[in-house]
């Protein structure tokens, strides 16, 4: 079969696909873990509850669904030809069953950590860290990636 | 005005000339909040009948999102503790019931605009002479901010820290070739108690040649019969699991308890047309509940 006619239906097959059906997951950003302030040579702790500053996530589900979260963090951010260390600990990541962090219940973002959506249909990840500037760091400007991996467990 | 009122004290020149000293070397961090994504649904089924399906993307957010996506084998086991995870294999062998090989994502690549909507089609191009059986694959949605510069463009006399968020969502694409029959089969359940909590452990293995998807539900009932908490967790076996469910005992009097686990097919977040039926099982189990003083 020439590569034309293959590709024609290919086509077809895909007009004919039906459309999905099935309940939905929202992963809602809601904001990025922000340091403010760096001092060179004075390390700055965001707490994974600290409202203003974590970073946070908000997941949509259906109850009953239950999801596997898992952040791929850096170890530095990187610029300048140099770097500035960052430390997540055991209890820089927290979850709640909404997004008022007083009832959210710590985790470890370096591991893997599982959701159960039981009352409502709506989680709030929190995540804190360290950000390690030297004495003398360079000005200019760092990056980093964070990358948060959303599974449903149940399919 | 007399000067002396103005005058700093000698603590306070102090602190003022160190603020002034450091402050070109003080760090402002960089901020914006991301895009989000809407995927649905979380489990396509294709066919050797129907090779194309659909999944629908949404960007409920002001901002542009770069979407990519890709498939990998995976499915979820359970860890030695008991904890549900996604088992994702790099390179599977040939012994593997993987599609991520031949099931295709169109478009693959893509911006998806504030509040756009974009339907991803699905096409599985099964090799000839595939055997029959259901055949698996992940599909990884990656999404992050479009709009985001690669590094915060800088004022030179400090330092901007950026840091770039990318979301990936993982669905499942299951395969069937041939006519599939699916089933579970409850294995010999454990009941232990630690300080705080009953822990049930429920083997599950499946039967059949296709996952099972389903639910399961933990009864804890006491000695007069009464069910005292329970627990529902959207199953899915793909080839053995032994998951862990959890009851705190804190409120719980001494003495003995049964578990009770049932398991269904009854999926009502699953697209049922697609949804594999099995007869539902039922097993349990007791447990003793020591004193406080235990």
């Amino acid at each position: 079969m020439s590569a034309v006619p293959r590709w024609l239906l290919i086509g077809l097959c895909l007009l004919r696909a039906p459309m999905a059906h099935g309940q939905a997951l929202t992963v809602r950003p809601l904001q990025n873990l922000n340091f403010r302030f760096l001092l060179p040579g004075v390390n700055t702790t965001v707490d994974a509850l600290q409202f203003t500053q974590s970073g946070q996530i908000e997941i949509k589900a259906s109850i009953g669904a239950n999801f596997e979260i898992r952040y791929t963090l850096p170890t530095a951010l990187i610029g300048q030809g140099t770097t500035i260390p960052l430390v997540f600990s055991t209890t820089s990541g927290a979850a709640a069953p909404s997004s008022a962090p007083s009832s959210a219940t710590r985790f470890n973002p370096n591991n893997a950590t599982r959701w159960r959506f039981m009352t409502t249909n709506t989680a709030t990840f929190f995540l804190g860290g360290q950000a390690r500037p030297r004495v003398g760091q360079p000005t200019g400007a760092y990056t980093a990636p964070v990358v948060v991996t959303i599974t449903n467990l149940g399919l | 005005m007399p000067r002396a009122s103005t005058r700093l004290t000698a603590p306070a020149r102090r602190l003022a000339r160190l603020c002034c000293a450091i402050a070109p070397l003080i760090m402002p961090t960089h901020h914006a909040v991301a895009q989000a994504i809407l995927v649905a649904p979380q489990g396509v089924v294709l066919s050797n009948r129907e090779r194309s399906g659909t999944v629908e993307l949404y960007n409920p957010s002001d901002r542009a999102a770069e979407v990519t996506i890709h498939a990998v084998f995976g499915h979820p086991v359970t860890t030695p503790e008991g904890d549900l995870t996604l088992q994702i294999v790099e390179r599977p062998d040939s012994t593997q019931p993987s599609a991520a090989g031949w099931v295709d994502a169109f478009p693959r690549r893509l911006i998806l605009l504030p509040n756009q909507r974009q339907t991803v089609r699905l096409l599985a191009r099964p090799p000839v002479g595939l055997g029959t059986g259901e055949y698996w694959a992940r599909l990884v949605i990656s999404s992050k901010d479009a709009e985001a510069a690669a590094a915060p463009s800088g004022d030179s006399t400090a330092v901007s820290i950026g840091l770039s968020l990318e979301v990936r969502t993982i669905i499942a694409v299951n395969y069937r070739n041939g006519t599939q029959q699916t089933g579970v089969e409850l294995g010999a359940m454990t009941a232990t108690t630690t300080a705080d909590s009953v822990i049930l452990r429920a083997p599950m293995q499946r039967t059949g040649g296709a996952a099972w998807i389903g639910t399961t539900t933990v009864k804890l009932i006491n000695a007069q019969g009464s069910v005292i908490a329970k627990q529902s967790l959207q199953t899915a076996v793909y080839q053995s699991i032994s998951p862990r469910f959890a009851f705190s005992r804190l409120a719980l009097p001494a003495g003995e308890y049964r578990l009770s686990v049932d398991v269904s097919t009854d999926r009502p977040d699953v697209i049922q047309g697609t949804l594999l039926r099995s007869p539902p099982q039922h097993a349990e189990t007791s447990v003793t509940v020591p004193g406080p003083q235990n």
